[in-house]
Parts: structure tokens; sequence; C-alpha cells
């Protein structure tokens, strides 16, 4: 039943109602009447399709709910310190009102939660609040198990102006804004001031790009401040980071986001001086590489091995206890902001996000989807936050959460806090600064960190690059035909 | 219908109604997964396991039994059982041998080797993981490879240093299996080979080897199916790295089943190791069919 059906000016016809211009005989509004029906009525047999076409989000419902509290669970991947804060945070929540109540339930780590939900879909309990790591947005939204948090931000009239942009962007895929985010963090740099001293550089004036990074290893090789200049971890996720500060997508159709990716697009010149940039500076001894799972690298600066390295902010707590357990003492930490791919800042660059958002699980009674939504409201709010980045390291989503306590004092404590915060602020929206969105995300992580694991053991940058294109492209439209 | 016919009847159904309870165990665990996977096969998975998946018949089958990726984890395999199987067998022996001396505290050595069985997987892993270590491991030291990335993140070395820790773990196995199969030898034929001036090594090699035939016989094949099965211990180690190095065919399908979601892709590779083990086993049995002596 298409528009034109409608858009019928031949004069009317027996009985036919008029919209202005377009005259509609009664014939077509029968014709409209049956369409419509066979519509709604196919759109019942798609699970989940009629909740989303024929509702509006039950807002509300929680409050006006005839037993209450409305118990939801939240399923998380938060530990030591993140844990301690977010049950803190709950139990703030669940003691402030008496609608909803909210069990924390952890998965340890991201691909726990992965696979715990995943066997869920076939026939277990799902969570209602589910706490999903970045990468792995595609495979969330192609399950089709979750209300996007676009239906509740439409009906609550919610307002992202206190938003880092970023922040916000990053869950928006194809016009719908399908989560909220929670936990964010970005890849920072971290340098041993002390050492940096050492090899006659000036270490409140740390490299800015990817040249200046190599000219500083190589004094510190040369000087003997240290044996390597800094660690690379084998992460593929700095190698897309620098794809976006360039300002280059990392996979086609807006990096996945105006429609399904169904290649990549980071074996370009931009990308392959980056993986030219990474091979030498190994193939040198300029830099030593480190394990994608260990964290050797910060160990390194502490031991005095390489007094560089990249990794995340949500790092930047443990690291400074770890410090201030007087263990290394020769070691003044500096934070600063991501080296650029290239000496000429691009306008249109800017760091992604990296960490986890949270998710409402389609479920049937109304109240617990409402529930969840006032608990990811709650989170979300700038209290919270402040409290939230105070006690962990993750920076804050919302704007006017530095200014509150303890936040605001946390990070007149510790500057390098501020680091990731800004970086994020700072990246203009736009499609490659979003970030990458594919369902092949797992797929991708792993060729392209074999790829930088070939320049590790002294292979050819072109390729490694190669291989890593060749192998991400099979990876993909393998996932697109699963769909 | 005779008496004798009733009565041998009978005697067949009480047979299978003894037998059924094994058999229902075994078509529940074993042959029912077995067709279902076989089945999974042939269905492109959907990303996650709710949603309807896609019939696409032996394309899928032949997709992956032709890609390079297969052959290469299965080349893998292969060198992974060739450095493991013999050597654990051969180690086995050599130190059951020894162990066979009559000299006081040797007890002793016959717990100490065969305490490997006692060791599981995992903790054997983390050791040997720890002893591997770069920095601080005795075995980085001993082979030279200290500081750097270590054995384990070395494309060359990652696989020995996983069979060598295969190695360790078999060798309490196979150290209680040719012990026992040693001690289980006729005396007098040793006896009478000594007699006849045969010197130790001539008579391990024309008496006590054939003599052990059929151990070494079951040895290999269990050895070569638990070759083909190792996982823990890449799992714990490298995780199929650095670059493919350790990807096994079962990491593989580890990999694509639990990593990224894909049982369908995981099934095809588990109906091909089936078929592998298959068929090495009866090649095994062929050619060891007329070299196995079973007594006299």
């Amino acid at each position: 039943m298409t528009e034109n059906d409608w858009d019928r000016t031949a004069g009317a016809k027996e009985g036919g109602a008029s919209l202005g211009r377009h005259v509609i005989s009664r014939r077509d509004l029968l014709r409209g009447a049956t369409a419509a029906g066979i519509g709604a009525g196919l759109t019942l047999l798609v699970p989940g399709a009629a909740s989303a076409a024929a509702s509006k989000f039950p807002l509300g419902a929680a409050a006006k709910a005839k037993s209450k509290p409305a118990v939801i669970t939240m399923w998380h991947s938060m530990t030591s310190a993140n844990l301690t804060t977010l049950t803190n945070l709950t139990n703030q929540f669940n003691s402030s009102q008496s609608d909803v109540h909210v069990n924390l339930v952890a998965q340890t780590s991201y691909t726990d939660t992965l696979t715990a939900y995943t066997t869920a879909l076939s026939g277990g309990t799902l969570p209602d609040v589910v706490q999903w790591e970045n990468e792995l947005i595609q495979i969330l939204i192609d399950s089709q198990s979750v209300v996007p948090a676009a239906s509740a931000i439409a009906a609550d009239h919610y307002s992202f102006s206190d938003f880092v942009p970023s922040m916000v962007d990053y869950f928006k895929v194809d016009g719908t804004q399908w989560a909220m985010p929670f936990n964010i963090s970005s890849q920072v740099l971290y340098y041993d001031q002390n050492a940096l001293t050492k090899a006659g550089l000036d270490p409140t004036n740390p490299p800015a790009n990817l040249a200046a990074l190599r000219a500083a290893a190589q004094k510190i090789v040369s000087s003997g401040a240290a044996k390597y200049g800094m660690s690379l971890k084998l992460d593929y996720t700095n190698f897309e980071l620098w794809m976006a500060l360039g300002g280059q997508t990392f996979l086609n159709d807006n990096n996945g986001r105006s429609g399904r990716a169904t290649a990549v697009t980071f074996d370009d010149s931009l990308g392959k001086s980056i993986f030219d940039w990474w091979g030498g500076m190994l193939k040198d001894n300029l830099a030593q590489s480190t394990s994608f799972t260990a964290f050797d690298n910060l160990l390194a600066i502490g031991s005095g091995i390489a007094p560089i390295t990249i990794d995340t902010s949500a790092a930047l707590g443990t690291i400074i206890s770890v410090l201030s357990g007087g263990q290394y003492p020769n070691v003044k930490l500096g934070v600063t902001s991501l080296p650029l791919p290239t000496a000429k800042r691009s306008k249109k660059g800017g760091a992604f996000v990296g960490g986890a958002g949270l998710y409402m699980v389609k479920k049937s009674t109304p109240a617990t989807v409402d529930a969840s939504w006032q608990f990811i409201k709650f989170l979300a709010s700038p209290q919270s936050q402040a409290t939230w980045a105070s006690g962990t390291g993750y920076v804050p989503i919302r704007k006017s959460a530095v200014n509150l306590a303890p936040l605001a004092a946390t990070w007149a404590a510790q500057p390098g806090f501020k680091v990731a915060y800004k970086q994020l602020l700072a990246s203009p929206p736009n499609p490659a600064t979003a970030g990458s969105v594919t369902g092949a995300a797992p797929e991708l992580l792993v060729a392209i960190n074999n790829a930088l694991t070939t320049l590790a053991s002294g292979g050819s940058p072109e390729s490694a690059i190669a291989q890593a294109a060749q192998n991400s492209n099979t990876a993909i439209s393998s996932y697109n035909e699963r769909v | 219908m005779t008496p004798r016919f009733i009565r041998r009847a009978r005697e067949a159904a009480l047979a299978y109604l003894l037998i059924l309870p094994a058999v229902a165990a075994f078509g529940l665990f074993v042959f029912y997964p077995l067709v279902k996977t076989a089945y999974l096969g042939f269905f492109l998975a959907p990303p996650t396991p709710n949603l309807p998946s896609h019939y696409v018949g032996l394309q899928q089958y032949q997709q992956v039994l032709g890609s390079s990726d297969f052959r290469d984890s299965l080349g893998r395999t292969g060198l992974f059982v060739l450095l493991t199987v013999p050597a654990g067998i051969v180690l086995g022996l050599a130190l059951a041998n020894l162990a066979q001396k009559k000299v006081p505290g040797i007890r002793a050595f016959r717990t100490i080797y065969s305490s490997t069985v006692a060791t599981s997987v995992a903790v054997a892993s983390v050791v040997f993981f720890t002893l591997l270590n770069p920095e601080v491991g005795l075995l980085s030291y001993l082979f030279g490879k200290e500081g750097g990335n270590g054995i384990l993140a070395d494309p060359h070395w990652a696989l020995p240093a996983v069979a060598l820790v295969t190695i360790w773990q078999n060798i309490g196995f196979t150290f209680i299996l040719m012990s026992a199969a040693l001690q289980s030898l006729p005396e007098d034929v040793l006896e009478a080979s000594k007699v006849d001036g045969a010197s130790s090594f001539v008579r391990f090699r024309q008496i006590t080897l054939p003599l052990l035939s059929p151990i070494l016989f079951f040895a290999a094949v269990i050895g070569v199916i638990s070759g083909f099965q190792a996982f823990g211990q890449i799992d714990l180690l490298t995780q199929g790295g650095p670059n493919h190095a350790t990807l096994v065919l079962i990491y593989d399908l580890y990999q694509q089943a639990f990593q990224f979601n894909n049982p369908g892709y995981a099934a095809v590779l588990s109906v091909a190791l089936f078929f592998i083990l298959l068929l090495l086993t009866f090649a095994q049995f062929w050619f060891f069919q007329r070299r196995v002596s079973y007594g006299d």
C-alpha cells in the first residue's frame, strides 16, 4: 500500500472523501483499510515488531504498577573499585524511592556477558538492563531483543543538551539511538616524566604526533634513559583510534552507521602510514610489543624498560594507586591525549568512545521496561555521573558533572583524569569519530591483532595491512550473510 | 517355532533389554548430538540464537572445508600430534623401562614419573605459563629467550612450547601404561634370551618391543585422539595465537562457536574432526594389524 495509491487526483468517484487537493474514492478507502489491516496483522506475526510499531514507551508504568516495587536485574561486568561504586549507586537508587528495586548481577567480563546473554536468548532468563560493550553494539541490535532508548527518550522528552555529544552519538546507528552511555573511557598516552627529562626531552611537552613520538623514542634509546622508547600494546583499538583522529572511517557506509557495513576502508593511505610507523618502531627497536591481554606495557613504565605507552583511561585509578604504594619511586606519571597520526591536525578528526552502554531488554511487562528506564536515567544523572567518575576513573557523560562533588575534588587532586574527558569533548561529531559498527567486530579484533602480531615478528607493513583488510572483509561478508 | 528357537529368542530379548539403558544413554548423549551437529552444519547460524537460521544445504560444508583456514588449522593440528604423540610414548616407555630396575628407592621415581597424571590441564598450563614468562620464567632463561616477548609470543616456537607442555602432561599416563605392560611381560621368554646371550638392546628390540606392541598401539590411538582434542593448554597459554600459530582445529571450533557466535561453522568443523579421527583410527588399525602380536 504505497502513498501513490492515495495520491489520486482523478476527480471524485462514487462518494469519495476529499483530502485537500487529493480526491480519495470509497474504493480507495476500502483498499487502504484492508491493506492496513493486513499490515497490522503481519506485524503482529513478527515478534517484537508489534510492541515497537504499536507502542509508545510505557513511561510511568512502574509508578502506576499494582505490585511495587518493580524488581529488575542488571547484568554488568564491573569488578573491584568499579563494582563497589556501582553497588553504592544502586543501593542509593533503591533506597531513594519505592517504585523500582534493582538487583545487580556481575558477569565479570564483557565476553562473559555476551556468552550469558546469547545463551539466555535461546530460552533462559534475560536481564532487564544489560551493560553491553561498545564494539559489540551491532550484535545486540541484530538480536532484536532490546528496546531502543529512542522510544523512551521521545516519550520522556529527554534532553541531551548537557551530554558530551561524542558519548551519545556512539550509540546511534542508522538514525536510531539504541542505548544510553554509562561507563565511558578513552585511550590516553601515559609516560614517565623523569625518564623524558633524563633523555633531554621536555616532560611538560609530550609528543603530539606519531613523528614526534618516534623522535622522542629515538632520543630515549640513544641517551640510555631506557631500553625502549615505548611499549606498543598489540591492540587494534589504537589503530582504529588513529584512523578516527585522522578523520577517516574504518568501515564503509559511514562506519556502518548509515547502513550495514560491507567492507573495510582502513587500508587507505592513512592506514598504511600508521602501519608503516608501527612496523618501523618495532623493527628499529624503538618500541617493544606487549600482549593484548596483559598489562606488561604499564609495568614497563614502572620498571623503567619503556617509559611511554598508550592504554585506557580507565586504568588510571589503578595506576595511581600502584604508584602511590612506593614500589616505583623514580616514576613521575604524566598523562596526555593521544598523539595525532599526522603532523597537521585533521579538522574532522577526533577520538571515539570506549567502554559500554546500558540497554533495555524487551520484556512483556510494561512496569519492568519503565523501571529499567528510570534506573538508567538515574545512572546518567549529573550527580550519579560525578560519583561514578570519581570512584572509577571513567569519564563523566554529563558536562555539568565536572563541577559537582566528589568529581571536582578528584580532578583537582589528579588532573590526569581530565585528559580523556577533554579528548572526547573535543571530538567533532561525524561518522569517523563516531566509531565503527559491525556485527563482525570480534572477528575484526582477531584479524587486526594478528596483522599487528606479524609486525611484531618482523613482517612487512604492506602485507600486514593487506592481510588485515582481506580477513576483515571476509569476516564482515560472512556475518552479513547470516543476518 | 522350535523350542530351541524360542529359547534363543528369549535370550536375545533379555540381552537387548540389558543393553537398552547403555544404548539409551549413548543415544541421548553421543549419537543424537552427533546427528544434530551434522544437521546444524546445513544452516547459516544467525547472529544470536533467538533468530531464524537460513538453510544452505551443503554450501557451508563446502565453504568451510575448502577454505585455506581449515587446511591450515588441520596442518597445525597434524604437526601438534606429530610433536606430542611419539615423544610421549617414547619417553614414557624409556622411563618405565628405567623404573623397572630393582634398586632401592625406585618406587619414589615411579611415583614422580606417574604424578603428572594427577595434575589437571589447567594447573599444568598455569604453571608452565609462569615458567615460560619472558621476564621471570626459568624455561625462558634456559632456552636463552629471556626478555622481549617470550617463547609463547614467538610464531615459530609457540606450537613447540605448547607441545612441550602436552608431552609433560602425557608422560604420566604413558609411563603408567608402559609400566603395567612391562610388568606383565612373560619372564621366561626374557630369561631364555638372556641365557642365549642376547644383549639388553637386542633383547629390548627383538623381544620386549614386539610383546609390547598391543600397548604401544593402544597408546598411539589414544594419543592421537587426545592430541586432536587438546584444548585447555592452548586456551590458557596462547589463545590460538600468535597470529594463529597455535590455532588447532578444536580451538578454531571453540572460537567460531563461542567468540564469533557462529555455531554453524563450528558444527562443520566438529563433523570434520569426527571423520578425521575415524579415518585415522581405521588407518592405525590397518597399519598395526599385522605388526601387533597378541600373545601366542
